[in-house]
């Protein structure tokens, strides 16, 4: 297989539940070694897009594959190259630690036993302990050291931090995930579906917004921060925005941005790949600052979803 | 405040009337074909099945579907006095478990099918008795055993052992009885205490499994220490498969306890006892059948594990597989393997025999569990449906099949005949034939299930409409099945009736 084939392939994926449409028309290419941000609102169809990616269900129409595979027709080869961290996960109540690690590493050709031991080292867990005794954090960490050990080429997270403390979540995302990818540079790919999107910030290379079912914005995460910027400026008295279409040369003309903040002779507004453009206009009315910063990932999230989008 | 006991009242009613409904239309299915005709058999033993588990289940739902469900938390937080929780649940099993044991009731003294349980306290035994344990033990079992489906095993199992220890000792039944009820009562008050005192604890509380008393931490037999190996999957999946039997084992266990206390107090006094082997057996052949079945796929499930099992990098096809054939093994042991093996050892003073349709029977139970279970939430649930769409399905294979197969049967004669006066076929040959067809159309059957139940196993579709195309299937199959059966009977009555059979 050559270097090039993505990992993830999703085109047109439809699926739908009776009348509904919890998918519609999704396509996205994860290519290997990438962290992939799948971000959306509750319901948005991220979790049932995962399930195809899966094959957990069976997409209505359109296709899914992974490292160039059909999830159903090459069901093991593809399990092999994959782990799974779910939002909620279960394992047998009578095994301990030590069993479920030991059950899950029956499955596999191969098991990382240092990175084993790290884990377990890194989260505190016991291994004589009973999985029923976990709590919800230790079983999500549990599950962790179970999809990383066998060193997968791809590791599907679904809300893999919800009910971690903060602590652990950090040392979860930057140390865990990111060690993960940097024991196989440029081969082990991440995808990450999550609502803390400040604390994948870093790791985060490209992402897709989902909503509705449907792709809503997909864009590298520099680019993203490139485009997506917050302009300060600060007038000598309250400036006056122009309507649309007015020609009125004392007015603020913010067309292509969006007003996000209005404070007597201060101004924030958000833009969306026209910065240049929409600066250039506020320097005609001399401001006595201008200041520009990048959005974050969350803020582009927000900013995306919201019901009046920043003007392209 | 009305409108809050009026919406959980609602509440608890939607909660347990299906399964109340199931056991009901079980009762009356199995009481109205234990009427007809070729009726008897194992029908009356249907119906009280249906009763005896139905109120142990009702029961143990009450407050069970809590632990199912995961919202004991949110039910305790409820502006609403736990007693008055309490109330409303007791009230509503009280008026389904009544419902069902007047519905019983009449059925065994209206119907001639039961003189069985009419006779030796059958009626205590059989219909009073689980009523009362399904509204005094089974709340209770199932809160110390913080789950549903151990609460409704124990609460049939412990008076069931306590007959019969009674019986052990000699004690007469009006004081069995009196004691039982004693102890009801006892257990009525005592379910009021635990439950103003119940607790939610995260983790364990969660998990139904079959009992915490199952799930307590033990010595590891190895060191924690001890590197995970790769390989041995298959290993693995049989271990795992045997222990989300555990509750299937326990019931068999109590079932090897009561044949050792019959055999013990037959040695001392064979007059003295009162033995029903040919009905404990055929509980335990159909408990064990149906448990076997329903458990494996709903338990791993509810346990929350389905997903991460399915991931694991072995084809879904072969875990189903071995899934399948480790709830199949343990059906046929336990439900034929045991009680012949412990006839065999100290015979039972009734008849017992054991034949082909015996194993046709309890292969049919648990592959239709293993389907049943493949698309339920938990184990009890999967246990609780088998039971009702087995009557269903007897319904409708006696209502529609049984006509297509005689009208099949009607039409294919005079064909048959001359085929079979051409071929010259021997009657012999021809009943042998008519039987491996049977049993060729029982293991269709048995595949068309396992077949459908790894579709549900290895999807998490859980909409409505692939169980509808997998129940057409189903239907289908059925009419196919009875067009051949029809043609295999007119085979068989062709021959005999043909002055060449020989």
């Amino acid at each position: 297989m050559s270097q090039q084939t993505p990992a993830i392939e999703i085109d047109n994926l439809v699926r739908r539940y009776g009348r509904t449409d919890a998918v519609n028309g999704l396509s996205l290419r994860v290519q290997p070694g990438r962290c992939y941000g799948f971000f959306g609102r509750n319901g948005a169809g991220k979790t049932t897009t995962i399930k195809c990616l899966l094959n957990l269900l069976r997409p209505t129409d359109g296709s899914v594959r992974v490292f160039g595979l059909d999830p159903t027709e090459n069901e093991v080869a593809v399990k092999s190259r994959l782990a799974y961290v779910p939002d909620h996960v279960g394992f047998y109540p009578w095994m301990t630690v030590r069993d479920t690690i030991s059950y899950a590493a029956s499955f596999r050709h191969h098991w990382n036993h240092e990175t084993e031991r790290a884990l377990l080292d890194r989260f505190r867990l016991t291994p004589s302990q009973k999985t029923s005794h976990l709590s919800k954090g230790q079983r999500t960490q549990l599950a962790l050291i179970t999809a990383i050990c066998p060193d997968p080429d791809l590791l599907v997270l679904d809300e893999p931090t919800s009910g971690l403390d903060p602590i652990v979540r950090r040392e979860f995302i930057q140390t865990v995930i990111g060690a993960y990818q940097e024991g196989g540079p440029g081969k082990r790919t991440v995808f990450v579906s999550t609502h803390l999107i400040s604390e994948f910030e870093g790791l985060i290379d490209e992402f897709t917004i989902i909503d509705q079912g449907r792709e809503v914005l997909t864009m590298t995460a520099d680019d993203a921060r490139e485009r997506y910027r917050k302009i300060y400026v600060r007038f000598s008295t309250a400036p006056r925005i122009s309507a649309a279409g007015s020609e009125d040369p004392a007015s603020l003309d913010l067309t292509g941005a969006k007003v996000i903040r209005q404070r007597d002779r201060e101004l924030e507004v958000l833009v969306n790949g026209n910065a240049s453009d929409v600066i250039g206009r506020l320097d005609a009315h001399s401001p006595e600052a201008v200041e520009t910063e990048a959005l974050s990932l969350e803020e582009i999230f927000v900013t995306t979803l919201q019901s009046t989008a920043v003007p392209a | 405040m009305m409108t809050a006991i009026r919406v959980q009242a609602w509440k608890e009613f939607r909660a347990l009337t299906p399964w109340w409904a199931g056991m009901m239309l079980t009762v009356l299915t199995a009481t109205v074909l234990g009427m007809t005709p070729r009726g008897h058999g194992p029908f009356p033993m249907a119906a009280m099945l249906a009763h005896v588990v139905g109120c142990a289940a009702l029961g143990a739902l009450a407050i069970g579907q809590e632990y199912s469900n995961r919202t004991l938390g949110q039910l305790l937080a409820q502006p609403i006095d736990r007693r008055v929780l309490l109330g409303l649940k007791t009230a509503v099993t009280a008026i389904l478990v009544g419902l069902l044991f007047l519905t019983s009731h009449a059925a065994i003294t209206v119907s001639q099918i039961f003189p069985f349980y009419r006779a030796q306290g059958g009626m205590e035994i059989y219909v009073y008795g689980p009523a009362i344990a399904g509204l005094s033990l089974a709340p209770l079992l199932t809160m110390l055993c913080r789950g549903a489906l151990a609460g409704a095993v124990f609460s049939i199992a412990l008076p069931a052992l306590g007959a019969m220890l009674a019986s052990m000792y000699g004690v007469d039944f009006a004081t069995a009885w009196r004691v039982f009820v004693g102890v009801a009562v006892a257990a009525f008050a005592a379910t009021w205490i635990v439950f103003s005192r119940l607790s939610v604890v995260d983790g364990q509380a969660a998990v139904e499994g079959p009992s915490r008393l199952f799930n307590r931490p033990m010595p590891d037999v190895r060191d924690a220490a001890t590197p995970s190996t790769t390989g041995g999957w298959l290993r693995s999946l049989v271990g795992k498969e045997l222990r989300l039997q555990l509750m299937t084992f326990v019931v068999s266990g109590l079932y090897l306890l009561s044949w050792a206390v019959f055999s013990i107090a037959r040695t001392v006094d064979p007059q003295s006892v009162y033995t029903a082997s040919f009905v404990m057996t055929g509980f335990h052949g159909v408990v064990i059948a149906t448990l076997a079945g329903a458990l494996p796929a709903a338990e791993e499930r509810h346990l929350g594990a389905a997903e991460w099992q399915v991931l694991l990098p072995v084809s879904s096809s072969r875990q189903w597989m071995v899934k399948s054939a480790m709830a199949v093994s343990v059906a046929l042991t336990l439900a034929i393997g045991v009680p012949f093996l412990l006839h065999t050892i100290a015979p039972a003073p009734d008849d017992l025999s054991f034949d082909w349709l015996q194993v046709l029977g309890v292969l049919t139970l648990t592959t239709g569990g293993l389907y049943i279970s493949s698309m339920s939430t938990t184990g009890l649930r999967a246990a609780l449906s088998s039971l009702p769409l087995f009557a269903a399905s007897l319904l409708f294979g006696a209502i529609v099949l049984e006509s297509i197969s005689h009208l099949a049967r009607q039409l294919a004669l005079p064909a048959v005949a001359t085929l079979a006066s051409w071929s010259g076929i021997s009657s012999m040959s021809a009943m042998h034939l008519a039987r491996t067809g049977f049993v060729l159309l029982a293991v269709g059957l048995w595949a068309v299930l396992i077949r459908l139940g790894l579709a549900n196993y290895r999807s998490a579709d859980r909409s409505p409409s692939p169980i509808v195309r997998q129940l057409s299937w189903l239907a289908v199959y059925g009419l196919a099945g009875a067009m051949v059966a029809g043609t295999l009977n007119a085979l068989v009555a062709a021959v005999h009736s043909a002055p060449f059979a020989r």
